[in-house]
């Protein structure tokens, strides 16, 4: 199964601040680590990352650095550096979300699905977005 | 401890589960693979970012569920 991993995972993951979620972050990664999942991010991802760790959180910018270099680590990860201004703006001018939720649904690569606790990508149609826990029940990776 | 296994023609090796209860073992994935003159060894690897779990504990964290409601794009010196 192939995952695009969106930054509210890697934020719950970092930052412990809900310990269920938490857990569900961690076994998703396991998941990834043990091959059963194709992991996919964006470079919009890592600058959301890098913006949350260091502008909102304070945290400094070699720390957030160095974490943010050990994602390029995972097993088969895909990092995707285009992204597609016409059609974030089209979801834009289609849909009530954010921006940023545009610029990444167009990143999502077809047949990929993106792994989120951010509920307002499941307002798109053409994106099929899970969050983690209903990952566990798939049985790809049972 | 040490066991017999086999070599497969695709020079692949079963790790046998007495060697697999030795060290722990009970997860599939990635291993760090290095030869020593006439010995290879094999030791499994944890993932770097996995050791990051909750690294961080925050004063005032923000709900991740809508994290662009805080995130500023235009993020600059104005």
């Amino acid at each position: 199964m192939k995952v695009f991993i969106e930054t509210s995972i890697f934020i719950r993951f970092l930052v412990r601040d809900n310990d269920k979620k938490l857990a569900e972050c961690v076994s998703l990664f396991n998941l990834i680590e043990e091959g059963k999942l194709i992991p996919y991010i964006s470079n919009t991802v890592i600058s959301e990352i890098l913006f949350v760790l260091t502008k909102i959180y304070k945290i400094s910018k070699f720390s957030a650095l160095g974490d943010i270099e050990k994602i390029f680590n995972f097993r088969n990860i895909t990092v995707i550096e285009k992204t597609n201004t016409p059609g974030s703006l089209s979801l834009f001018k289609k849909y009530s979300i954010k921006y940023g939720d545009c610029l990444i649904a167009t990143q999502v690569p077809k047949g990929v699905a993106i792994v989120t606790y951010d509920t307002d990508f499941s307002k798109i149609p053409s994106v099929k977005s899970i969050p983690p826990a209903e990952i566990f029940n798939s049985d790809s990776v049972n | 401890m040490e066991t017999l296994t086999t070599i497969t023609p695709k020079f692949q090796v079963h790790i046998p589960v007495s060697i697999r209860k030795k060290i722990g073992l009970k997860k599939h994935g990635r291993a760090l693979i290095r030869a020593e003159k006439k010995k290879i060894i094999i030791e499994p690897m944890k993932s770097d970012f996995l050791s990051l779990a909750g690294k961080y504990k925050v004063k005032n964290p923000i709900p991740a569920e809508k994290i662009r409601d805080y995130i500023d794009y235009a993020d600059g010196k104005r």
